[in-house]
C-alpha cells in the first residue's frame, strides 16, 4: 500500500507513548487552558451535547431506478463544469446520452413490469378454463396446464429479471463513464489552475530576486543600512504590485472554484 | 445471512476463513478502477441520495475504498485483529453523515459488484460467504460509530471570527467553535468548507485549547480547500470541524530540552506546542527554528520575537531558503540552520511542515545523532488523513 492509500497508521504500528486506543494523544487527559492571566478555576470538561441525530438523507431503496431528471443531480449536482475552459458541450452531450439511455431503460423497465403483471393475471385466470373438463379421467391435463402456465410465468419473470438486471448493469456502466469524465474534467481544471498559480509564483520570485540583485549592485560600502532600507521599499512596491496582480488572478480562479464548489447548492 | 451460516455452508471448506471471498476478491481486483467505479454507480443508482455524501471528485475516493476493502478482505479470517482500524474508520465517517443503513447499502453494492465481475464463477455459496463477511464488517463499523457517538458529536461547527491575509498565500484564521472542542496542543482537525462539500482537509490548531472555544488556524494556499480558506472565506462564514487527531504533542516528561522546527504553516502546531511549554511550571530550554521560502512565509515571526523577549528560556531563529532577507533570517533551509547551530544532545525534536521539508529535516536530525524516539513529527501531506508517522 502506498502512503496516500493508507488511510490510517495500520494496526500494530507503534504509536506514541501518550496515545490512547485511537492512536491519538489522549485529549481527555487535558483540560482547556485559560489565557495567560485568566483565573485557572474549575473548568470541568462537559460532555458535549449531542448533535441531533442526523436524518439520513435516505433515498428510496425500493429499487426504483434513477429517473432521467435526477441524473444530472447525481453526477454533477455540485459541479456546473462550464466555467473557465471546461468543455461544457462535451459534458452535456455525454449527459444527454446517458439521459437518453435512462429514458429508454426506464420505459423498458415499465414495459417489462406491465408484461409481468399481464403474465401474472393470465396465470391466475388460466386454471379456471382448464379446470372444467373434469370428466376426463386423466388427472394430467390440469396439471400440465398449470405447469405450463407456471413455467411460462417463471421463464418470463426470469427473463424480465434478467433484462432488468441487464438494464441496471448498463445504466451503472454509463454512470461510471459519466463519473470518470467528471473526474477527468475536474483533474484537468485543477491542474490548469495549479499551473497558473505556480507560474505566477515563479514570475513573482524572479521579479523579487531581480530586485534584490539590483539592490546588491548599488549597495555602497558605507551606506549599507540606507541601501537595505531602499531595497525594502523597492521590495514592498514590487510586492504590492505583484500582490494586486496576483490577487486579481486568484480572484479569477476563485470565481471558478466557487462556481464549481457552490454552484449547485441545491 | 448470519455470521455462523458460513460455517455450515456446504461450500464451506474452511468457510470461517472466508477463503472463497479472498480468492474471489483477488480475481475481481484485477479489473482495477472498474471495480469501485461499478460499485459506486450501483450504489448511486439504487440509492441516489447517497451521492450527496461523497465529493464531486471520486477518483481518490475509489482508491481509498478499495485500499480499505482489500485490507479488510486480507484480514477476513480474523476481523477482530483489525477492529481498532475499522472502529477508527467508522469514527472518522461520522462527520461524513454515514449511518448504519448506508453501510448496508454499500454491502449490497459490494455483492452486486463482485457478482458482476465474477461471471460464471459466481454461485450461491460464494454469495453467501460474501454476505457473511460483509455483515461482520458492517457490524464492526456500526459498532465503532455507535461507541463514538456516546463520546462526542459527529462534528463541530465553527464561525470564522477573524481572517488575516498575512502574505500572498498564507492566512491566519480564528474560529469560534460552537461547543467545547477538546484537543491536545499540536493536534489537527479535519475541516470542511461550504464551497467544497464532503472534502475534509486537516489543519492544525495553533493554540492551546481556550475556555472561549476559539482556535487559530494557519493556512497556506495549495489546492482546492486551502485556497478557499485563504482567498475566499470571510469573517462570519461557518465551517465544520471533525474530531482532532495527531501525535505531534508535547512530551513534558523526558527531562530534555526542546527543539521545535517548522516549515511554512507547519508553524501552526509548533506554536501550539510552544504555548503548551509556556504553561509548564518549569519550562525547559526551547529553541525554535522557523523556515520558509521567502519573507512572506514567516508570517508569524513578530509573535515569536515578542515571546522571545518575554521568555528567557526561548530562542528563535528564522531561515529563508529561496529569497534571502538577511535582516530577518539566515539563508538556507531550517534543517541547515539547525545543523549549523547544532549541539543537540540534550534535546527532543518536534518537526512539522510539508513532507519534503520534514523528511529532509529528519534525515539531518538522524545525522546529528537523534534517534526516532527523540523525534515527533507531522507531515502536511496532501492525503486527507494523517499518513504514516513515527513518534516517541
Ligand atoms: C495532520 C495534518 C495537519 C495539517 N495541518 C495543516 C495546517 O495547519 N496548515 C496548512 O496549511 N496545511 C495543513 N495540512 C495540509 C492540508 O490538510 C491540506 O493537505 C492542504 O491544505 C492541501 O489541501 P487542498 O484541498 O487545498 O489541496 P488538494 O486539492 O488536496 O491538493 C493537495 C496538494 O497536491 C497538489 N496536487 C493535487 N493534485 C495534484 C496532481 N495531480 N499533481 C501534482 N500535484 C497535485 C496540490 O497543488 C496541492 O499542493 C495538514 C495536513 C495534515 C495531514
Ligand atoms: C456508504 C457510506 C459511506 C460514505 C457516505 C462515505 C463517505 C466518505 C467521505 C465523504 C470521505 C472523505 C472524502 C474526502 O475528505 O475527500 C470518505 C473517506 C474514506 N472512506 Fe468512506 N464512505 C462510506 C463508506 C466507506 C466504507 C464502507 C469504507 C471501507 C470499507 C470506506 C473507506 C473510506 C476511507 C479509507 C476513506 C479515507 C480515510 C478517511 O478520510 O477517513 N468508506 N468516505
Amino acid at each position: 500500500m502506498t502512503d496516500s492509500m493508507e488511510p490510517f497508521p495500520p494496526p500494530g504500528q507503534p504509536l506514541v507513548a501518550n496515545a490512547n486506543g485511537n492512536g491519538h494523544a489522549a485529549a481527555q487527559d487535558l483540560l482547556p487552558w485559560s489565557d495567560a492571566g485568566e483565573s485557572n478555576a474549575e473548568d470541568v470538561w462537559e460532555e458535549p451535547a449531542w448533535d441531533e441525530p442526523q436524518a439520513a438523507p435516505s433515498g428510496d431503496p425500493s429499487g426504483d431506478r434513477l429517473t432521467p431528471a435526477e441524473l444530472r443531480a447525481v453526477v454533477f449536482r455540485r459541479a456546473p463544469l462550464g466555467k473557465r475552459g471546461l468543455d461544457e458541450h462535451q459534458v452535456n452531450s455525454l449527459l444527454d446520452r446517458v439521459e437518453a439511455e435512462l429514458v429508454r431503460l426506464t420505459q423498458e423497465k415499465r414495459a417489462l413490469e406491465t408484461e409481468v403483471e399481464l403474465l401474472r393475471d393470465s396465470a391466475a385466470r388460466q386454471p379456471e378454463p382448464v379446470a372444467p373438463p373434469r370428466e376426463e379421467p386423466a388427472a394430467r391435463p390440469q396439471e400440465t396446464g398449470l405447469a405450463r402456465v407456471d413455467q411460462a410465468e417463471h421463464a418470463a419473470s426470469r427473463s424480465v429479471a434478467g433484462r432488468v438486471q441487464e438494464a441496471h448493469v448498463y445504466a451503472a456502466s454509463l454512470l461510471s463513464q459519466a463519473q470518470q469524465t467528471a473526474d477527468q474534467y475536474i483533474k484537468d481544471a485543477q491542474r490548469y489552475s495549479r499551473e497558473l498559480i505556480e507560474d505566477a509564483l515563479l514570475k513573482r520570485g524572479t521579479i523579487l530576486s531581480n530586485a534584490a540583485a539590483e539592490g546588491d549592485r548599488t549597495v555602497g560600502v558605507d551606506a549599507v543600512g540606507q541601501e537595505i532600507a531602499r531595497l525594502r521599499t523597492a521590495n514592498q512596491t514590487y510586492r504590492g504590485k505583484l500582490r494586486d496582480y496576483f490577487e486579481l488572478m486568484l480572484m479569477n480562479l476563485d470565481e471558478w472554484e466557487t462556481a464549481e464548489g457552490a454552484g449547485g447548492s441545491t | 445471512m448470519s455470521a455462523t451460516s458460513a460455517i455450515l455452508s456446504p461450500h464451506g471448506a474452511g468457510a470461517p476463513a472466508f477463503t472463497q471471498v479472498k480468492a474471489n476478491f483477488e480475481l475481481v481486483a484485477k479489473y482495477g478502477d472498474n471495480v469501485p467505479l461499478y460499485l459506486f454507480s450501483d450504489m448511486f443508482l439504487r440509492v441516489p441520495a447517497l451521492r450527496e455524501l461523497f465529493p464531486v471528485h471520486m477518483s481518490r475516493q475509489r482508491e481509498r475504498l478499495m485500499a480499505a476493502l482489500s485490507f479488510a478482505v486480507e484480514h477476513a479470517h480474523n476481523l477482530p485483529e483489525i477492529t481498532p482500524y475499522l472502529h477508527q474508520l467508522a469514527r472518522s465517517h461520522r462527520k461524513f453523515g454515514t449511518e448504519g443503513e448506508h453501510y448496508e447499502q454499500w454491502s449490497a453494492s459490494v455483492v452486486n459488484t463482485m457478482q458482476r465481475f465474477s461471471g460464471n464463477m459466481w454461485d450461491e455459496g460464494l454469495e453467501e460467504e460474501w454476505r457473511d463477511f460483509l455483515s461482520l464488517l458492517t457490524r464492526t463499523l456500526s459498532e465503532g460509530a455507535r461507541q463514538d457517538a456516546s463520546l462526542r458529536p459527529a462534528y463541530w461547527t465553527a464561525e470564522v471570527i477573524s481572517h488575516e491575509r498575512r502574505s500572498v498565500d498564507v492566512a491566519v484564521l480564528r474560529l469560534l467553535v460552537d461547543r467545547p472542542f477538546k484537543y491536545v496542543p499540536g493536534q489537527s482537525a479535519p475541516v470542511e468548507v461550504r464551497q467544497w462539500p464532503n472534502m475534509w482537509r486537516y489543519y492544525s490548531m495553533a493554540n492551546v485549547p481556550r475556555r472561549d472555544n476559539t482556535v487559530e488556524l494557519h493556512v497556506k494556499a495549495a489546492g482546492a480547500v486551502s485556497r478557499t480558506l485563504v482567498c475566499d472565506v470571510r469573517e462570519g462564514e461557518v465551517v465544520k470541524l471533525g474530531a482532532p487527531v495527531g501525535t505531534l504533542t508535547l512530551n513534558p516528561n523526558t527531562g530534555r530540552n526542546i527543539l521545535l522546527i517548522a516549515g511554512g504553516t507547519g508553524f501552526a502546531p509548533i506554536k501550539a506546542v510552544l504555548e503548551h511549554v509556556t504553561k509548564l511550571p518549569v519550562p525547559p530550554w526551547v529553541s525554535v527554528f522557523t523556515g520558509a521560502r521567502e519573507r512572506g512565509g514567516l508570517y508569524d515571526l513578530d509573535v515569536l520575537r515578542d515571546w522571545e523577549q518575554k521568555y528567557p528560556w526561548l530562542t528563535v531563529r528564522a531561515a529563508l531558503s529561496e529569497l534571502e532577507d538577511q535582516s530577518v533570517a539566515t539563508t538556507g533551509t531550517v534543517g541547515e540552520a539547525v545543523s549549523r547551530y547544532g549541539r543537540w544532545e540534550g534535546y527532543d525534536a518536534y518537526v512539522c511542515g510539508p513532507p519534503a521539508m520534514v523528511d529532509g529535516t529528519v534525515a539531518m536530525l538522524h545525522a546529528n545523532g537523534f534517534t526516532d524516539n527523540r523525534i515527533r513529527l507531522e507531515r502536511f501531506a496532501g492525503a486527507a488523513t494523517p499518513s504514516r508517522r513515527f513518534a516517541i
